[in-house]
């Protein structure tokens, strides 16, 4: 029984970036056996191929693209792609996961993986239709923004191409840089910047090949009652209706809501930020990614200012509003097209607003630092105006797209309020709700990550009201110090 | 099991005695959560489930005194009453049903067999959690063991309802501790099961054969799609299930009536789904897009291309989800179907294309000479030649459009034109 039957394209896609040679090679069935999907064959290759202390940012990180078996069929949500690099946020293991239309296309095309090397001198960009597959220059995409340089690729190349592409910031190799397909974002741990320092500003993909099942009665039959399920799911059902926000108002009640960068538990303007408002106020439509009949996804358009965006999600919501103490919705909208546009984590862009807003709280940086920007909790201007510095690495922005734990080197006695693990910039759940948070991000090999085990539902605090809690969490800084690695 | 004569008189009152299985109704919410509109209108929904003929209906004590004209007469359904509360989706509507502590954790007995006897019950129905904390746990048993003694002494069958959730619960175990915990009340005692299904006819006929009991089987939450309630019943029954006790799916669909029938004629009448949703015959029409549903998902391509082969691709669907893209803009998406404009049967020479005696369009392999003139007859350029030169075109699945089936947002509607009759030879 070969790979070939059962999900897999068998094949592996090698790019150089330093001779631009480009040699594909097949996946060694008895490993394939030891690997769960496609992080685990990312993990494999990054585990393979690295080199140790190597700098996250030099040729000699390997950069990886990759889809599981599942990928390409019509298992429900099963068109997500992966990406997998040594990060510059967190200078360790990075996974990084993507909706959208790339996933698929690139199981299509024929490869299980992308494994992209080396380091060009000049700009490129990588194009793949099936089994052909060139490097081309990319000088006038280089410096444009992720919507230009999309629609630039697709122009050129057809609008059967799906590209993924890094915006200004990841060619900066801003550790909060991510990669973008259309809209949809491999947003954290600076997967952009890796892809920026090799100078490869994206790739564009077309696919007609097919993916086999190995039994496609049973797989249709497993299919079938899979999508029944999500169908009769009331989980399901919110995430339909008021898109990843739905659990914004549960998240609030258990006093699990990072407030004002942490120093609450809980929002009293949450009933304003809920899935729900957000519905009445501005979704207009829901978008699904490929083969997901859930779609979460909602497209927001903004009153004041001439732009729509996919989103914003429950961890934009709550980054660039709640943590910011923003209720703003216009502010919002804007401050996460800027951050698409220029190919920028939300999530810790919010967290770095909130950090400087602390900052300003507690007078330890002046309005003059800050390029006049006046940073005070609930300001929407502010959250624009500082959202749009970091975006284009400008004034200021140049240290703070550095992240939080960079910043707060330069801020002595910031560290305490600074909230992030191993780099990474800290998710939408409070550690002081549920220890077991804590516990999580303290050990996750990605940083402060919300997708690596979510003890929240297990223990509450019981007895104590939420909004007594005090963000100085003994039990998560002695396993942060424990745990953390530290580059 | 011997089982005392007042036990057996009312379980004939609720099992259909001729088949031996019941469609009931669950319509105890609102009394631990909050009142959503199918709560509101009780009256007038129960009036309907009693219409649709449901053989039981189970309701809280407050609602078994409030309503007790549905189960008067001798035709009427049997009172089920839910004898104990939980305050777990007591917070439903601001979604904390799933997250309170065990140790805030409560369930208590609220009324006992004796009351519920005298307001008429045929039975009464109780929780029985496993996955929590072991105390709470052996409070669980505790109290179903009471509650069953009692319904011993009376002669009052007793219906017990696990519920496997908590700490210990996951993904993988739920249906090991499910079948589990549908023997454990049958040894407590319980004369019959409403539990979950598994998801799976294998699994689920193991729980059905190990629980010994008759076992109904629940709903969950509402699908958009009666089909789903309706699979979900017929797998259940073919795993050896004695009926159902839809909640949501029945009380919130649109038609309760027709939903009870529906379900009735699954239980007790043996049809198909097919047979009763009239759905699986082929059908005369047209797809008909409707650009405002799409959510770009491209189910509909996933099904197409399905259908037609084993493989998997995106290439060979013979429809197509087109995207617009406007400057400061994600993605809109909008279905572009087969209006059946037989252009592409106009521009065949040899004939070969021809919209058939089904409504749908008919390739003659014999006459088609791979030509091409269809793939540049199509205004949607919906048209296109396989590897061997066979041309690809929407023969609406032979009548059965996998596309209408998958898109459960309704983006693609199969509609009946005026006139469609007159292209049929």
């Amino acid at each position: 029984m070969s790979l070939k039957d059962r999900g897999y394209a068998d094949n592996v896609l090698r790019v150089n970036l330093t001779n631009q040679r480009c040699t594909t090679e097949r996946l060694d069935p008895d490993v394939m056996k030891l690997l769960l999907g496609g992080k685990g064959l990312g993990a494999y290759y990054l585990y393979k191929e690295s080199i140790p202390h190597a700098d996250p940012l030099s040729p000699e990180n390997p950069f990886i693209f990759v889809v599981g078996p599942l990928t390409g069929t019509s298992a429900p949500t099963s068109g997500r792609f992966g990406v997998v690099t040594k990060s510059p946020a967190t200078h360790t293991f990075l996974d990084s996961y993507c909706g959208g239309f790339f996933g698929q296309t690139m199981k299509f095309a024929g490869y299980d993986a992308i494994i992209v090397e080396g380091a060009s001198s000049n700009p490129l960009t990588l194009v793949i239709d099936n089994e052909q597959v060139h490097l081309e220059d990319a000088k006038e995409l280089w410096g444009t923004t992720t919507a230009e340089a999309t629609k630039k690729l697709k122009a050129k190349h057809g609008e059967g191409f799906q590209t993924v592409v890094i915006g200004p910031a990841g060619e900066r190799m801003s550790p909060i840089s991510g990669l973008f397909n259309d809209e949809r974002t491999a947003g954290r741990g600076g997967a952009g910047a890796v892809l920026g320092s090799k100078k490869l500003k994206g790739i564009a993909v077309r696919g007609t090949g097919s993916v086999q099942v190995h039994n496609p009665v049973e797989f249709d039959e497993a299919a079938w009652v899979a999508y029944r399920m999500l169908r009769m799911s009331n989980q399901i059902k919110r995430l339909n209706d008021d898109g990843t926000a739905n659990i914004l108002g549960l998240v609030n009640a258990a006093g699990a809501l990072p407030t004002r960068n942490y120093q609450e538990g809980q929002f009293e303007h949450s009933a304003e930020m809920t899935g729900e408002a957000w519905r009445k106020e501005y979704w207009t439509r829901s978008i699904g990614c490929y083969g997901c009949p859930i779609s979460c996804s909602k497209i927001a358009h903004a009153k004041t200012r001439d732009v729509a965006i996919d989103g914003p999600d429950f961890e934009t919501i709550w980054a660039m509003g709640v943590n910011c103490g923003i209720t703003d919705k216009e502010a919002i909208i804007y401050s996460n097209y800027l951050c698409d546009l220029y190919g920028v984590d939300t999530i810790s862009v919010g967290n770095i607003v909130g950090f400087v807003m602390e900052l300003v709280q507690k007078k330890m940086i002046s309005a003059a630092e800050l390029d006049g920007v006046k940073a005070e909790w609930g300001n929407g201007d502010a959250l624009v105006a500082l959202t749009e510095k970091i975006a284009k690495g400008e004034g200021i922005g140049e240290l703070l797209q550095k992240g939080v734990r960079e910043i707060s080197k330069h801020y002595p006695g910031s560290e305490d309020f600074a909230m992030q693990v191993k780099g990474l910039e800290m998710p939408a759940y409070h550690p002081n709700a549920a220890k077991g948070i804590g516990l999580s991000y303290a050990v996750s090999e990605r940083g402060a990550c919300h997708l690596r085990g979510s003890p929240l539902t297990i223990r509450w605090r019981p007895k104590e009201k939420p909004s007594s809690f005090k963000r100085t969490n003994p039990i998560l800084r002695s396993l942060t110090q424990r745990f953390c690695v530290t580059s | 099991m011997t089982v005392s004569s007042g036990k057996t008189t009312r379980l004939n009152r609720l099992f259909n005695p001729k088949d031996g299985r019941a469609v009931c109704v669950a319509a105890d919410h609102g009394w631990m959560s909050d009142p959503t509109p199918n709560v509101l209108e009780l009256k007038r929904i129960l009036g309907q489930v009693v219409l649709g003929g449901a053989d039981g209906i189970l309701v809280s004590f407050g609602t078994a005194l409030r309503m007790s004209q549905f189960f008067e007469g001798k035709n009427s359904p049997a009172l089920l009453i839910r004898a104990d509360w939980m305050n777990m989706p007591r917070l439903g509507g601001s979604n904390l049903s799933n997250i309170l502590p065990v140790v805030n954790f409560k369930k208590k007995a609220t009324s006992c067999a004796k009351d519920a006897l005298l307001v008429g019950a045929s039975a009464i129905t109780i929780y029985y959690f496993i996955g929590y904390s072991d105390e709470f746990e052996a409070i669980n048993i505790e109290q179903a063991a009471c509650f069953a003694k009692e319904c011993r002494k009376i002669g009052l069958p007793l219906i017990i309802e696990p519920m496997a959730v908590g700490g210990m619960v996951t993904g993988v175990n739920v249906t090991e501790i499910l079948i589990a915990s549908g023997r454990i009340a049958a040894e407590i005692g319980a004369d019959a099961l409403k539990i979950p299904y598994t998801n799976d006819v294998k699994t689920f006929k193991k729980l059905v054969d190990e629980a010994g009991v008759p076992v109904l089987v629940l709903g969950g939450a509402k699908s958009d799609d009666p089909r789903d309630a309706l699979e979900l019943a017929d797998e259940a029954l073919r795993a050896g299930a004695s009926g159902t006790v839809f909640g949501r799916n029945v009380t919130k669909a649109q038609d309760p009536r027709k939903m009870v029938e529906d379900i009735c004629a699954l239980v007790h009448g043996g049809m198909s789904i097919d047979e009763i949703l009239g759905t699986g015959i082929k059908k005369r029409g047209r797809l008909r897009p409707v650009a405002v549903n799409c959510t770009g998902c491209q189910l509909c391509e996933i099904a197409c291309v399905h259908y037609h082969s084993t493989d998997f691709d995106q290439s060979s669907h013979r429809l197509r989800i087109e995207y617009k893209f406007r400057p400061n803009e994600p993605r809109i998406s909008k279905p572009i179907v087969c209006p059946l404009c037989e252009k592409c049967v106009d521009a065949c020479k040899e004939e070969a294309l021809t919209l058939g005696s089904g409504g749908y369009l008919v390739l003659d392999q014999s006459r088609c000479n791979s030509c091409g003139d269809c793939v540049t007859a199509c205004p949607l350029d919906l048209v296109m030649c396989d590897r061997q030169g066979i041309p690809l075109f929407c023969d609406m699945c032979e009548g059965d459009p996998q596309c209408v089936l998958w898109c459960k947002p309704h983006a693609i509607v199969l509609t009946q034109p005026k006139g469609a009759e007159k292209h049929v030879s």
